[in-house]
């Protein structure tokens, strides 16, 4: 069985471990508890009749007072850079981390989830940013953890990524 | 055209300078900006210096691109590069030791650091210990048991299970394998999440030694062992030596030399870890703690009691057979008893016999030997005993003698000595005759004066030692003449009518046990008879009598015999 290590990247509160949560489990809770240090999960999907095992390293979320350590991400096969629709300084501090594990990992693999699709009237981060994110050759998903918006889809485009590059 | 003849060489000279100038334009006009590259290229060349500078900036790449193409491999080259590290350290150890040196040092330091540690943990287990009860403890047990100290210790010590070992991926922290007895469905997680606090740990305290060995999880202890690409985690419940950690670093370092291409190169596929089966089987180890075996000890005890009361009970039996031989052989000893079977019937001793109604039994009997007189039946049938003793009671009861009257009883005859009228003769003799036991009856009358012989015989004593019946050797020197004095005593017969009879008088004192004293008396009597028959002299004449009497009273001193004429009157029964 082929293994890849897939690591959730963003700010804080951006949902990342809801995400992983409504992937793995699919569960998904109002309740807001936030990171300390590193979550991992696991889920085995089928990629083209393929058994893929995807350790989900959940990182706790980036603030001005608790940065990831790069050590975390080190030998990621992927990486999901999750951002917050609803807040815009989401999206450089995604952008900040990607470079971070670029240089960390290497040239691998990367999604960047644009999550809370469901708040979608309070987004501050506009049509025209994402589509400068898509410009610069980046996959961008719009998901929603809540509503379970492209979350399979997502994490299957990453794993498909991870085997062909 | 011909004056100009004479400078025709200079022209030409002249000539070709400009055709050469002319070339040195077209060539600048072929060539045009490549013409200093040219230049430079050609010097290049030339300086052998500039030129192996440039070149070693191509040859890693160019090398590695025929490599990577496969125009050559690692294999191929490895016998070269290593005549050449040889040849090289041949002739300049200094310089490859110069070269390691900052590599091997600190490799050198952390296994001596390893090996203090570990020498340091195990004194230090050891003290810890030392005086502790349960040390104490292993001590007497090990003067018990004739095992060392340290084979005690160590049983004690040294009890573990190593669980499950993992092999991880340094880089990804994925699980590329694992081993052990119970198979974790979670081990790619927990896989993960070791290498996410090993990481956590380096990181928060800068630490570059991959100094995370051990981790604690309630009764577990993880050991982690690091490489420089994999990493093997041991899960180990109980206590286990610090070898453990050797093993666990020559299987990194074996893992480490297989498998360095796939450790390189990994993308996540593990099948070629999983195939080997063998890869960390090393690594699992385990020594099961000694069952406790339980001293039976209410076991031991029920049988040391059943045991006891068994000795106890054959103890009693033997004791109790013991004192009823003991019993029975004194009952053997009692006059007029015969003793004929014994038996135990119903928890009853039994004995069966013959009893003269003038035996009595002492009462002290049963007593003596430690029965109760209900524990022994005595079943004993009425019978006349001839002992001479019972005969003589009965001759006593039947003719009720007078006091100056003595019975005495031998070969079948009743010696009658004493005053005896003749109208008591007479009915004496016939009630004695019919007594069982008694032919004869003999009447000593009153003696008639003797003559020197006869005097000469009396004058013989003969003395015996206490308790004895045995005639002294020394006396019997004398026997010869008592024998040839007897003969001429009873060939000088002077009275027709009455015959000489020699007394065998046995004294004995009244004093002490008289009945055992009169017994013995009368054997001593009677041997003395015996022994003066076997000489030839005639029974008849030789009649036994003991005298029983105070010691003041005796005239003669106790366990003595002495001889008595006399002359009886003869009456026989026909």
């Amino acid at each position: 069985m082929i293994k890849k290590k897939i690591s959730m990247l963003g700010s804080f509160a951006v949902g990342k471990t809801s995400l992983v949560q409504r992937f793995v489990r699919s569960i998904f809770s109002e309740k807001y508890h936030t990171t300390i240090g590193v979550k991992i999960d696991q889920k085995i999907i089928q990629i083209n009749h393929e058994e893929v095992n995807l350790l989900l390293w959940d990182i706790h979320g980036e603030d001005e007072f608790q940065k990831v350590k790069p050590a975390y991400v080190m030998g990621s096969s992927g990486l999901f850079i999750v951002m917050d629709g609803t807040r815009r300084k989401t999206l450089d501090i995604g952008l900040e981390l990607l470079e971070m594990a670029q240089k960390v990992a290497g040239d691998i693999p990367f999604v960047v989830l644009m999550n809370k699709s469901d708040l979608k009237e309070s987004w501050e981060i506009t049509g025209e940013e994402i589509q400068e994110l898509k410009d610069k050759g980046m996959e961008v998903w719009l998901t929603s953890a809540k509503e379970d918006t492209n979350v399979e889809e997502a994490f299957t485009s990453l794993a498909k990524k991870t085997l062909t590059e | 055209m011909p004056a100009q003849k004479p400078d025709n060489s200079m022209d030409d000279l002249s000539k070709k300078l400009a055709l050469q100038g002319q070339l040195e334009e077209v060539r600048k006009l072929l060539t045009g900006y490549d013409r200093k590259e040219l230049e430079h290229l050609n010097k290049l060349l030339k300086d052998k210096e500039a030129f192996s500078e440039e070149l070693s900036h191509l040859l890693p790449v160019a090398f590695k691109k025929l490599v990577d193409s496969g125009g050559v491999t690692l294999e191929a080259l490895q016998p070269m590069v290593e005549e050449v590290l040889k040849e090289s350290i041949r002739k300049n150890p200094k310089t490859l030791s110069d070269i390691l040196f900052p590599v091997m040092m600190p490799a050198i330091r952390k296994a001596v650091a390893e090996d203090i540690k570990r020498m340091l943990d195990v004194v230090n287990q050891t003290l810890e210990h030392s005086f502790s009860p349960k040390r104490i403890g292993w001590r007497f047990q090990a003067v018990f048991s004739g095992k060392s100290y340290g084979e005690i210790v160590l049983s004690h010590a040294y009890v573990y299970q190593v669980k499950q070992v993992f092999l991880i991926h340094k880089e990804t922290g994925l699980l590329l394998t694992q081993a052990g007895n119970e198979e974790t469905t979670d081990a790619d997680l927990v896989s993960s999440m070791l290498t996410a606090i090993k990481d956590f740990v380096q990181d928060s305290f800068h630490s570059t030694d991959d100094s995370l060995d051990t981790i604690q999880v309630g009764k577990l202890n993880i050991w982690i062992e690091q490489g420089p690409k994999a990493i093997i985690a041991a899960i180990v419940e109980g206590n286990i030596s610090q070898n453990y950690r050797i093993l666990l670093k020559e299987n990194l370092e074996g893992i480490h030399i297989d498998y360095s291409y796939e450790l390189d190169h990994f993308k996540g596929d593990t099948a070629r870890f999983q195939k080997d089966e063998n890869l960390l089987e090393e690594c699992i180890q385990k020594e099961k703690k000694p069952e406790k075996r339980r001293k039976p000890i209410a076991a031991i005890l029920l049988i040391l009691i059943l045991m006891g009361a068994l000795g106890y009970w054959i103890y009693g039996l033997i004791d109790q057979r013991i004192r009823f031989d003991r019993f029975v052989q004194k009952l053997k000893e009692v006059p007029g008893l015969v003793v004929t079977h014994t038996d135990k019937q119903q928890g009853h001793w039994v004995v069966e016999g013959l009893r003269d109604p003038l035996a009595k039994i002492p009462a002290s009997l049963f007593a003596q030997n430690k029965f109760k007189p209900g524990e022994i039946r005595l079943k004993l049938q009425p019978y006349i005993s001839l002992d001479p003793i019972f005969i003589l009671k009965r001759a006593h009861q039947k003719l009720n003698p007078t006091e100056n009257q003595h019975f005495s009883y031998r070969n079948d005859t009743l010696f009658i000595s004493g005053e005896t009228p003749e109208e008591w003769m007479k009915s004496s003799k016939n009630k004695a005759l019919q007594m069982a036991g008694i032919t004869q009856v003999i009447f000593l009358n009153a003696p008639v004066t003797a003559s020197k012989p006869d005097l000469a015989i009396e004058k013989y004593t003969f003395t015996f030692g206490f308790n004895s019946d045995t005639i002294p050797l020394s006396e019997q020197t004398h026997f010869k003449h008592i024998v040839a004095q007897t003969r001429s005593v009873l060939d000088f017969n002077f009275h027709n009518d009455s015959v000489p009879v020699i007394v065998v008088l046995s004294h004995t004192s009244k004093e002490g046990n008289k009945a055992g004293n009169k017994i013995i008396a009368q054997r001593r009597a009677d041997k003395f008879i015996d022994l003066m028959v076997s000489w030839g002299l005639p029974p008849e004449v030789l009649i036994p009598k003991v005298t029983v009497k105070s010691d003041s009273a005796l005239t003669q001193p106790v366990r003595t015999v002495s001889f008595k004429i006399e002359y009886a009157k003869s009456i026989r029964h026909d």
